[in-house]
């Protein structure tokens, strides 16, 4: 009866994963999450700012003045009208050529809490070299 | 100012206007789409949910990274479509992006568009100030081994 249970909980959880799969790759919702994301980030003081940015970064430019041009708070002390649940920080893509090769492996010993086994977060962006303006939206 | 004076001025810098920008990423967006929402790569995003958050970055890194696995499971990755992993000034537990470039003569001010994909996290866990944003990112692959052993991203330098 246990080992029952066990399975139909199992087979439970799995369904409730193909659901949250199937609504995060929507073709639809990803449509409207990116023209969302199009909008914002192309609207006048966005891209007057982030052209800025582009131009100090390619002269060394520092997360200081990074933050100066492109944080929340700048752009929207610009008049930016950005949505409350927009995320705006540096990024970095890692070189798939040369960047460092480590074996990922939980190890044993480490308790999965059991965090993130049922949902993962899909974000649209728009990015450039170090910044990336994303919408939406993790679950 | 009006809005659309506002944006002449924005755009006078540039070679192109707001409206061909957000044609431009609306096409490179609708390539990225059509792949995600592909029937092999649905079937791999489902492969990984099944897993946990600590052993999807080895996932990423075995499979999602790998040409070979990706065949394997009848994923394939159309030109200019790049799979990466990255990090985040904001630490959020980033596991990849599936990322395009936009196309020279639009690339001057956004350079590409993305659509990425995270670990699960709660929103009021990373915070959106600029003092947390705009930190240097973490090296993606020691993320992905932090993420691996369940240690809070915010703990590492």
């Amino acid at each position: 009866m246990e080992q029952k249970a066990y399975l139909q909980n199992k087979l439970e959880e799995l369904t409730r994963e193909q659901l949250i799969v199937k609504s995060q790759l929507d073709r639809e919702r990803l449509v409207t999450i990116t023209g969302n994301l199009i909008d914002t980030i192309t609207s006048p003081k966005f891209i007057e700012n982030m052209r800025q940015f582009r131009e100090r970064a390619a002269k060394g430019a520092s997360f200081e003045e990074a933050g100066d041009l492109m944080s929340l708070e700048s752009l929207r002390a610009a008049g930016a009208d950005i949505p409350k649940d927009f995320r705006l920080t540096s990024r970095v893509f890692e070189d798939r050529e040369t960047g460092f090769k480590i074996e990922i492996k939980p190890p044993r010993g480490i308790d999965d809490d059991g965090m993130g086994r049922v949902a993962w977060g899909a974000c649209a962006g728009g990015g450039a070299a170090t910044v990336c303006g994303c919408a939406g939206g993790s679950t | 100012m009006s809005e659309s004076e506002a944006a002449t001025a924005a755009y006078s810098h540039l070679a192109y206007s707001q409206s061909d920008l957000q044609q431009v990423m609306r096409e490179h967006y609708a390539k990225i789409i059509d792949f995600v929402t592909s029937p092999p790569f649905k079937a791999l995003m489902l492969e990984m949910s099944a897993m946990s958050h600590m052993e999807r970055p080895g996932f990423v890194a075995d499979v999602l990274l790998d040409d070979g696995e990706l065949e394997r499971r009848g994923v394939v990755v159309p030109d200019g479509i790049l799979l990466q992993r990255s990090a985040f000034g904001d630490r959020r537990p980033t596991l990849f992006a599936v990322k395009h470039f936009l196309p020279e003569g639009f690339n001057d001010v956004w350079q590409n568009v993305n659509i990425t994909f995270d670990n699960e996290y709660l929103d009021e866990a990373v915070p959106r100030s600029r003092d947390v944003c705009w930190r240097p990112p973490l090296e993606p692959a020691h993320q992905a081994l932090a993420m691996a052993r369940n240690i809070p991203l915010e703990q590492q330098p």
